[in-house]
C-alpha cells in the first residue's frame, strides 16, 4: 500500500450526495483511512439517482455519481436505528481522528453521534459538519441542495448572458467548493491539534463557503453603488474577452487579450485589415467598441476549425484555448502527459476512469489504493479491527 | 486573543492576481502570518475593476482578497529586490507562487526555500506537459477545464461563471492541498512543491461528467438551469419580479408537497411526470405550465411556505439580497472592517466556523508596502542601507 501524507489518519464519514463524499475522497486520496458508514434503508442518494450503465440499472454499486465521489474508501453498512449497529458506529467514531458528516443539522444528535457526545469518549476528535446554511440561525433547517445554495449566494445573479435571467453554473457548484473548504478546515484543525492536543467542531455552511468566493462583487456593490449583474463572458478591464463560434456543431474558442503587447500578437495572428481599425487601437478603445470587435472576431473564427485556430493562436502566445467538451479533455495530450486521469478496475463495471487528484504533491503524492467500495464491502474487516466477534 | 488554528505558520505570497491572493487569504483567515510581496507599483488586483477613481487603495478585489495580510514591496526585476525577497523566503513555512508557468521564477524561488518548506505553485496548466508555458486566465481556465462548455443555455454560447470563479477554485484547492503538505512537513520533515493547475482545478468540479462520458459516451452539454437527472419546477419568476429556483424535487414527498401548496395546479397530476426519474424528460413542458402558477405568487410567501413543507426552493439573491440575509446576519458572517483609505466596508467572513479557534476580528487589506519597515528592518534585520536599496 502506498504511503500518503495523511496515512495514519482515520476518518469516519456519515455522508451522502456530493459535498460530504468528495471531502472524504480527497482525504482518502492522500492516504487517510476513510470509512464510509452507509445505510441500506437510506442509501446515499448518488447510489439511487444514477445514471447507470446499460444492464446495471438501479444497481447501487454501479451508479456513476457514487463511483466518482467515493474511491479509496472502505464501506460498512450500519443502521443507526438499530441499537447494536449504533453501538458499533459509536465505537468507530471513538477511534476517529476526523468525523465528516452532511446530514441536516441536528440529525446525528438524535443518535448521540454529535460532536459533544463523541467528545465524551474521544476528546481529540475533529468533526466537520457540512450543511446548506450552517448549524445555527433561522434557516438552519431549511432544505437545500447545492443548486439552491447557489441561488441564495448571489452567484446566479452574476452568471448569465447580459440582460438575461439568472443562470446556474453547469454543475452543483457549492458542493465541490464546500468539499474542498472542508478539507482546508479539517487540515487546519489537524495542525492545531498537533500543537495543542485539542480537537474541535467545524460548522460549515455551504452558503457561506460560496459567498466567500464572491467577495469581489460584494465589495463592488459597496464601492460603486451599482448592483453587480451578469456580463456574459465580458471583462470590465480588457477586450476582446469572450467565447467565439468556430466551424462545425457546437465548437468554440475562448479568447482573452490583455494590454497592448498581447493585442499586437493577436493582430499579427489575424493578419486582416480590420485588426488595424483605429477604433481598436487601445485597450480603452477596444472596451468601448467591444460589440463591434466581437462581431469581427466571430466572422473570423466562424469559418475556422476550433482546434487548428487554438493551436495557431497558441503559437502566437495568445490566450485562446478550445472550449473543451469532456470528449476533448479525455483526449487532451497535455492532461495525458501529466498523468491526470486515474484509471482503475471495478467489480461492477470493469475499467473505470476518474478525475485526477486535487493537486500534485511532489514528494508525498496521493494515489489510488482502492476502487469505490460496494455497499458494506468492508463490514467484516472493520468489525474485526474493532475486535467485535459478531 | 484566542489562539488561531494556523498561528505560527509563516506564509510568503508572491501573487499578482486572484488565485494566489485567495489562497493566501484563506490561510490568513485561519491565523497564518501571510506576507504579500508586491512590485513597487502594486499588484494587478489594485488596478482591476472595480477601482474607485483609479486609487489602488480602493480596488474591490484587492481589498476583498487581502484581509489579514501584511504587505511589503520588492522589485524582483532587480538584484536588490531579489536579494531581499530571498531573505524573506528563508523565513517562510509556505510560499505561494502564482505564475504563468515561468520556470525561471519557479526555479529561483524553489531554490531559496528553507528545508521542510512548502512551495504552492499555481499556474494555468501546471508545471509539466506541453502547455506548461501557455498563458491563462479565468476565462481560459473555465474553457480549458470543461466548465464553460456546460454552463449556459442549450442554444446559446458557452459561459463562464461570474466573478473569477475558476481562479477562486484554483486558490481554494491550493490552500487545502498546501495544508496537506504542511501536515507532511510537520510530521515527517519533508518539504515539497504542491502543484496546482487552474485547468485541473476546474476539472475537479465537473460532477459526474467524466464517468458519463467514459462509460457510455455521453458528452454533457449546456442545460440552462436544469439538472442532468432530476427535475422539479424550474426557475420561476414571481409576481413581484423575484426569481424562485425550484430546480430539483428528487423525491415523491417533495413533488407532493409542492402540489399540496398549489392546489389549483391541476396539471401537476399528469401521470407523465409523477415519477421523479422520468420528470426530466418533460422539463420544458413542466416549466412552462408552472410559470403561470408561480406568476401569481409573492416571493416571501412562496419561499417560506414551500420551505416549511421541506421543499428545497431558493430565492435567487443578488448581492444586496445576500448582504440582507437574516441567516447570515444571525451567524455574524459579514464583518465591517475599517480601512484607512477605503473606509468602512462589509466583507464576507471566513469559509467556515471553527469552535475552538474562531476567527479573530479581521484586519483590513494592507496599504501598498505598509509593512516594509516592520518586516524588513525589525523582523529581517536589514540595515538602513539595505532597506533603502530594497525599497527605493
Amino acid at each position: 500500500m502506498t504511503d500518503g501524507p495523511l496515512t495514519g489518519i482515520r476518518v469516519i464519514e456519515f455522508t451522502h450526495a456530493w459535498a460530504g463524499p468528495m471531502c472524504g475522497r480527497i482525504l482518502a486520496d492522500f492516504g487517510a483511512d476513510v470509512i464510509k458508514v452507509e445505510s441500506r434503508k437510506r442509501l446515499d442518494i448518488t447510489r439511487i439517482t444514477g445514471p447507470w450503465p446499460k444492464g446495471r440499472e438501479h444497481d447501487p454499486d454501479a451508479a456513476y455519481h457514487y463511483l466518482e465521489y467515493n474511491r479509496n474508501k472502505r464501506s460498512i453498512n450500519l443502521e443507526l436505528t438499530d441499537s447494536h449497529d449504533l453501538d458499533i458506529a459509536r465505537r468507530l467514531v471513538a477511534s476517529a481522528d476526523v468525523v465528516v458528516e452532511n446530514f441536516a443539522p441536528g440529525v446525528l444528535q438524535k443518535f448521540g453521534l454529535d460532536y459533544e457526545s463523541i467528545c465524551e469518549r474521544n476528546s481529540r476528535v475533529i468533526m466537520l459538519s457540512i450543511s446548506g446554511f450552517g448549524a445555527t440561525g433561522p434557516h438552519r433547517s431549511f432544505v437545500a441542495f447545492g443548486q439552491q445554495v447557489e441561488a441564495e449566494s448571489g452567484l446566479m445573479s452574476i452568471t448569465g448572458y447580459e440582460g438575461g435571467p439568472p443562470l446556474k453554473v453547469g454543475v452543483s457548484y457549492p458542493d465541490p467548493t464546500a468539499a474542498v473548504s472542508g478539507v482546508l478546515a479539517v487540515m487546519s484543525a489537524l495542525l492545531y491539534r498537533d500543537r495543542t492536543s485539542r480537537g474541535q467542531w467545524i460548522d460549515l455552511s455551504m452558503l457561506e463557503t460560496t459567498a466567500s468566493m464572491l467577495s469581489g462583487p460584494i465589495l463592488e456593490w459597496q464601492l460603486t453603488g451599482h448592483v453587480p449583474v451578469a456580463l456574459g463572458n465580458r471583462s470590465c478591464d480588457s477586450a476582446p474577452h469572450g467565447i467565439y463560434p468556430c466551424r462545425g456543431a457546437d465548437r468554440w474558442i475562448a479568447l482573452e487579450v490583455h494590454g497592448e503587447m498581447e493585442w499586437q500578437r493577436f493582430q499579427a495572428a489575424v493578419g486582416l485589415p480590420w485588426v488595424l481599425d483605429p477604433h481598436y487601437a487601445s485597450q480603452s478603445a477596444r472596451l468601448l467598441h467591444s460589440a463591434d470587435l466581437d462581431g469581427e472576431i466571430r466572422k473570423w473564427t466562424g469559418v475556422q476549425d476550433a482546434d487548428e485556430l487554438a493551436e495557431k493562436l497558441r503559437m502566437c502566445n495568445v490566450r485562446a484555448p478550445v472550449v473543451a467538451t469532456i470528449a476533448d479533455l479525455m483526449r487532451d495530450p497535455h492532461l495525458r502527459d501529466r498523468g491526470f486521469w486515474i484509471d482503475f478496475d471495478t467489480v461492477a463495471l470493469g475499467r473505470f476512469r476518474s478525475q485526477g487528484l486535487l493537486a500534485k504533491l511532489h514528494e508525498t503524492p496521493g494515489s489510488l489504493r482502492l476502487p469505490p467500495p460496494r455497499l458494506g464491502e468492508h463490514g467484516d474487516e472493520i468489525l474485526a479491527e474493532l475486535g467485535t466477534n459478531d | 486573543m484566542t489562539d488561531q488554528a494556523l498561528a505560527g505558520l509563516r506564509v510568503v505570497e508572491l501573487a499578482d492576481f486572484v488565485a494566489g491572493a485567495f489562497c493566501g487569504k484563506l490561510l490568513a483567515d485561519f491565523g497564518a502570518d501571510v506576507i504579500k510581496v508586491e512590485p513597487p507599483g502594486g499588484c494587478s488586483l489594485r488596478a482591476a475593476f472595480p477601482v474607485v477613481r483609479g486609487d489602488p487603495e480602493r480596488a474591490g478585489y484587492f481589498l476583498a482578497l487581502n484581509t489579514n495580510k501584511r504587505s511589503v514591496t520588492a522589485d524582483i526585476e532587480h538584484a536588490d529586490g531579489v536579494a531581499v525577497v530571498k531573505r524573506l523566503l528563508l523565513t517562510a513555512d509556505v510560499v505561494i507562487l502564482e505564475s504563468e508557468g515561468d520556470m525561471d521564477t519557479v526555479g529561483w524561488v524553489r531554490g531559496s526555500l528553507k528545508p521542510g518548506a512548502v512551495l504552492a505553485s499555481i499556474t494555468p496548466f501546471g508545471l509539466s506537459g506541453p502547455r506548461t508555458a501557455d498563458l491563462g486566465g479565468d476565462l481560459v481556465a473555465s474553457a480549458a477545464g470543461g466548465l464553460a462548455f456546460i454552463t449556459g443555455e442549450p442554444d446559446h454560447p458557452p459561459l463562464k461563471a461570474g466573478a473569477y470563479q475558476a481562479l477562486h477554485l484554483a486558490g481554494l484547492q491550493a490552500a487545502a492541498s498546501t495544508l496537506i503538505a504542511v501536515f507532511a512537513a510537520r510530521r515527517r520533515g519533508v518539504g515539497q512543491v504542491v502543484e496546482v493547475s487552474m485547468q485541473e482545478a476546474v476539472i475537479a468540479v465537473l460532477e459526474a461528467t467524466v464517468p458519463d462520458f467514459f462509460l457510455d459516451g455521453t458528452v454533457r452539454s449546456r442545460m440552462g438551469t436544469k439538472h442532468p437527472t432530476v427535475h422539479g419546477l424550474g426557475m420561476q419568476q414571481l409576481r413581484d419580479g423575484a426569481w424562485l429556483f425550484v430546480g430539483t424535487l428528487p423525491t415523491d414527498a417533495m413533488w407532493d408537497g409542492a402540489r399540496a401548496f398549489m392546489p389549483d395546479a391541476e396539471w401537476m397530476a399528469d401521470p407523465r411526470w409523477r415519477d421523479p426519474r422520468t420528470r426530466r424528460l418533460h422539463a420544458d413542458e413542466i416549466d412552462r405550465l408552472a410559470a403561470e402558477t408561480f406568476s401569481k405568487l409573492n416571493s416571501h410567501d412562496a419561499y417560506e411556505a414551500l420551505q416549511s413543507r421541506r421543499i428545497p426552493v431558493a430565492i435567487v439573491n443578488n448581492v444586496p439580497g445576500l448582504l440582507a440575509s437574516a441567516q447570515l446576519a444571525s451567524r455574524r458572517f459579514f464583518r465591517e472592517i475599517a480601512h484607512p483609505i477605503a473606509g468602512n466596508l462589509t466583507y464576507p467572513g471566513p469559509i467556515c466556523q471553527l469552535s475552538v479557534t474562531p476567527a479573530a476580528e479581521p484586519r483590513s487589506a494592507p496599504t501598498l508596502g505598509e509593512h516594509n519597515q516592520e518586516i524588513y528592518m525589525y523582523e529581517l534585520g536589514l540595515s538602513a542601507e539595505e532597506f533603502a536599496a530594497a525599497c527605493t
